[in-house]
């Protein structure tokens, strides 16, 4: 009777902590942001100055994975980012967008691109912030994977590292293309 | 460059933990432990060598070296905090930790209280806190008031609970560094940081940080001794002894993290209420039930060396809730609860090291636990049953409030569902249990010890009988639409107001010896049911409060204009405009109300709306005045459609009593730690001399 009496905890204990220990794994691929698998808002936003196409949902809802990076003139991590960010379209082999956050000169952004290089297929230009919220942005860079129907899967937040790159972003878009 | 020594520091303390683990441990030394499991005196010699009926082996036992470790341990954690707050105090954003919950415009004094917030500083905190507890328990142990037991079996059953603590912080701070390592830095540092999280920019939430992780050092500690009195089958009266200032000192700083808790939610008019049963309430909560129960259980063991299998269970699931709280609030399992708005991942490390450290002692606590024998039986009707069957209800309590946390969790994992339990589950579920609780604590302290008549605990509960009744009858007659739930609460706390009032009295004024005065009645008391008293008046004050609180209070909604007064209770209240203020990172919207009780002037409030940039987040603040007969709690809200300003008053009656009554608990338990130090130390002096 005693030796049941005993045992008690040591059950009740295992049932909760194999419980626990089963499901680390389902809540931690964890929801850096509320918009995770839900659709992108919708956007329409200019080109930069001297360029044809600017940036609109239409564009992330072409049945194809694409990658959309905030990036800005004035962000010293974007700049470290960025010849990752040429890497990420060389490689992902899929489209990858800017989002120039926040400038205070339309033209700083066409500089920076100019100076850095351009690895975008296209750039919206979000003078006023007002896409950049709605994304959820709350410091640049970010870079948020989208798949074909507007979807967004997955958000990096700060500067994507050679790290970041290859053991997530890079998988990421793997799997989603299929 | 001082992060790095911090990052140094926590790597000491893991390997200075494991040291002080090994170097304790009479295991690792390979003492001949079965000897002295046999009862076979362990044999000193002046050399320092052991001989046990002849056999030798490990290193010196009476060697002092070991005791050196937990200051080793202090001055790391020293280090490993200090550095850290530096980094926040001169917002060295090249740390993702400061750059996550600190800001270069938070002032100084939150950005010393932002160090505690996120996982990794919280969980330098925690190893502070416990190498300090650490150096405490070493002290109370082979210190200068050293505990009278220590010498016996050359302490080695103490000696070994300090291994088992030397194993705790090197987990823990095996943890740290892999879930939340607070010292790893980025290459590429942020312009500024992303800013504290405005909730948590308050004193009292501060405050609250450094309370709860003291309680769960102390916490460990009884865990350790707990542990340690199952390996060598002796959960005796010693063990109870050297429990007895842990289990107050955490069963104090617990309940007043949980007292900070409930003024922070009720000063915030998000909230409004002062407890709301969230994850974060909860597992304050669950650590403090029982430990409130190991309190009155450890006094059991001490005084007759019964309940000792039930003591030792409640010793080991003190730190096994609290270490769980821990890890549920630090997870993210339930969404927005963590401080840090990206997570890379959830506190694995922390879960794997609560399943490894529980298993191994629920492992112990079954093998040993029905080998520990109880020499002595105790008849039902006895002080020693009714502790037991209120520490069973207070573990029933802790069990539901597991359930209705956990339970949410569970479901989403196996249905997918997302549900809520909110209070009117616990209130459901609850009430059959508390309800006979708080009867039982009215009568439970005039219980003999052994056994006891029933006829005789009648007699001596007539009066606080007769006085409850009559107090629930004048309240229901008074207030006849009174709903039963609340009537309940407070008869009940009649009930356990008048029960220790009469006792109190009982033994203030009975016949005292031959030749002596009644003075010597309120010696005779002692310190131990002075604060006992003190706690139960507290609780009981603190129940009418809530009870009465909510079927008085009386809420009024406006939309108000300058000028104009409203009433609330005895008080009114006149609206004198909003001002838009600077406050040092943070642009507040800050109400002036002059409040009148019969209309004479009592004070004015600000309640105010803050809007924090950094974050884009507004708080309110509500204004509190806390009168005689209860609280004003008054708020402010948008623009109404009107052109006025949403004011949101609530007069709570008898509300004080809560307060006043939370803080009655903890002066209960500060006086008995306090007259405690000071007996062990007089007590000392007069054994040396």
């Amino acid at each position: 009777m005693r030796f049941s009496l005993a045992v008690i905890p040591l059950v009740l204990f295992a049932a909760l902590a194999g419980v626990f220990l089963m499901n680390i794994d389902k809540d931690s691929s964890v929801v850096p942001s509320v918009l995770i698998d839900k659709p992108a808002p919708e956007f329409s936003l200019p080109p930069l100055p001297g360029r044809d196409a600017g940036l609109s949902k239409a564009d992330l809802t072409k049945g194809e994975v694409s990658v959309l990076n905030v990036f800005a003139s004035w962000c010293i991590p974007c700049r470290a980012e960025h010849p990752l960010i040429k890497r990420l379209s060389r490689e992902a082999g899929v489209p990858v967008f800017g989002l120039n956050y926040k400038e205070k000169d339309p033209q700083d952004g066409v500089k920076w691109l100019a100076e850095l290089g351009d690895p975008y297929a296209a750039v919206g230009m979000d003078l006023s912030g007002r896409t950049g919220i709605d994304f959820g942005v709350y410091g640049v860079p970010e870079t948020f994977i989208i798949d074909g129907t507007g979807q967004i899967r997955y958000k990096h937040v700060g500067p994507v590292t050679a790290d970041v790159l290859e053991k997530v972003l890079l998988p990421k878009i793997a799997e989603l293309k299929g | 460059m001082l992060a790095e020594f911090g990052h140094f520091a926590l790597l000491l303390i893991v390997a200075t933990g494991l040291g002080q683990a090994v170097l304790c441990s009479p295991f690792w030394l390979r003492v001949p432990v079965h000897a002295s499991l046999q009862g076979n005196p362990v044999l000193l010699t002046d050399a320092g060598t052991i001989t046990t009926n002849g056999s030798t082996g490990g290193l010196p036992l009476n060697s002092r070296a070991h005791l050196i470790m937990p200051f080793g341990i202090l001055a790391m954690a020293i280090i490993a905090q200090a550095a850290l707050l530096h980094s926040f105090i001169i917002s060295d954003f090249s740390l993702p930790i400061v750059a996550e919950v600190s800001h270069s415009s938070t002032p100084l004094l939150f950005r010393i209280g932002a160090a505690f917030t996120p996982d990794g500083g919280a969980m330098v905190l925690w190893l502070l806190m416990l190498s300090l507890v650490n150096v405490l328990l070493t002290l109370q142990l082979f210190g200068p008031a050293k505990s009278p037991y220590a010498q016996e079996d050359d302490g080695t059953l103490f000696k070994n609970a300090m291994s088992i603590m030397g194993l705790l912080i090197a987990v823990l701070g095996v943890a740290t560094l892999i879930d939340a390592d607070p010292f790893l830095r980025i290459p590429v540092a942020p312009l500024d940081g992303r800013g504290m999280n405005p909730q948590s920019q308050d004193i009292l939430r501060v405050l609250r940080e450094p309370f709860l992780y003291v309680g769960l050092a102390g916490l460990a500690v009884i865990h350790a001794l707990t542990l340690s009195g199952l390996i060598f089958k002796k959960f005796d009266r010693r063990i109870a002894e050297t429990l007895r200032f842990w289990t107050i000192a955490s069963w104090l700083s617990l309940g007043a993290a949980i007292a900070i808790n409930a003024y922070r939610s009720y000063s915030q008019q998000a909230w409004g209420n002062w407890w709301y049963w969230d994850t974060a309430e909860n597992s304050l909560l669950l650590p403090w039930l029982l430990t409130t129960a190991l309190l009155h259980c450890r006094a059991v063991l001490e005084k007759t060396e019964t309940l000792k299998g039930w003591t030792a269970f409640l010793g080991l699931s003190a730190l096994a809730v609290g270490w769980f709280g821990v890890y549920l609030t630090r997870s993210d399992l339930f969404g927005s609860l963590s401080e840090t708005l990206n997570k890379p991942h959830d506190s694995v490390a922390l879960l794997i090291g609560f399943c490894v450290v529980f298993a191994g002692s629920y492992y112990l606590f079954w093998r040993r636990g029905e080998e520990l024998g109880e020499p002595r039986s105790f008849e039902l009707v006895s002080r020693e049953s009714s502790m037991f069957i209120n520490s069973v209800m207070l573990a029933l309590i802790a069990a539901v409030v597991l359930i209705g946390t956990i339970y949410p969790l569970v479901l989403r994992w196996f249905d997918g569902e997302n549900i809520t339990v909110g209070g009117p589950f616990y209130v459901e579920v609850l009430v059959p249990v508390v309800v006979p609780l708080l009867f039982l604590m009215g009568f439970a302290p005039t219980l003999r010890w052994r056994q006891d008549e029933m006829w005789l605990i009648g007699r001596r509960m007539k009066l606080a009988a007769i006085l409850s009744v009559i107090i629930i009858l004048f309240v229901s007659i008074r207030f006849i639409e009174l709903s039963p739930a609340p009537l309940i609460g407070i008869g009940l706390a009649g009930w356990i107001l008048t029960a220790s009032l009469s006792d109190l009295w009982a033994r203030l004024w009975r016949q005292p010896d031959h030749g002596e005065s009644k003075y010597r009645n309120l010696q005779l008391l002692g310190p131990r049911y002075l604060s006992m008293t003190l706690a139960h008046i507290g609780l009981a004050i603190m129940l009418a409060g809530g009870a009465a609180s909510s079927i008085w209070e009386e809420q009024v909604v406006v939309s108000a204009r300058a000028g104009q007064s409203i009433q609330a209770g005895p008080y009114n209240l006149q609206y004198e405009g909003v001002a838009l203020l600077a406050g040092e990172n943070y642009a507040t919207r800050q109400a002036t109300f002059i409040l009148y009780r019969h209309a004479l002037p009592v004070t004015e409030l600000f309640p105010e709306i803050r809007y924090y940039p950094i974050r884009g987040v507004e708080t309110r603040e509500a204004g509190i005045w806390h009168g005689r007969d209860g609280d004003l709690h008054v708020s402010v809200g948008d623009r109404a459609d009107d052109g006025g300003r949403i004011v949101s008053v609530r007069f709570l009656p008898m509300m004080t009593w809560v307060w006043a009554g939370m803080i009655m608990m903890l002066i209960g338990g500060t006086f008995s730690i306090l007259t405690r130090i000071v007996l062990r130390f007089q007590k000392n002096g007069v054994s040396t001399s």
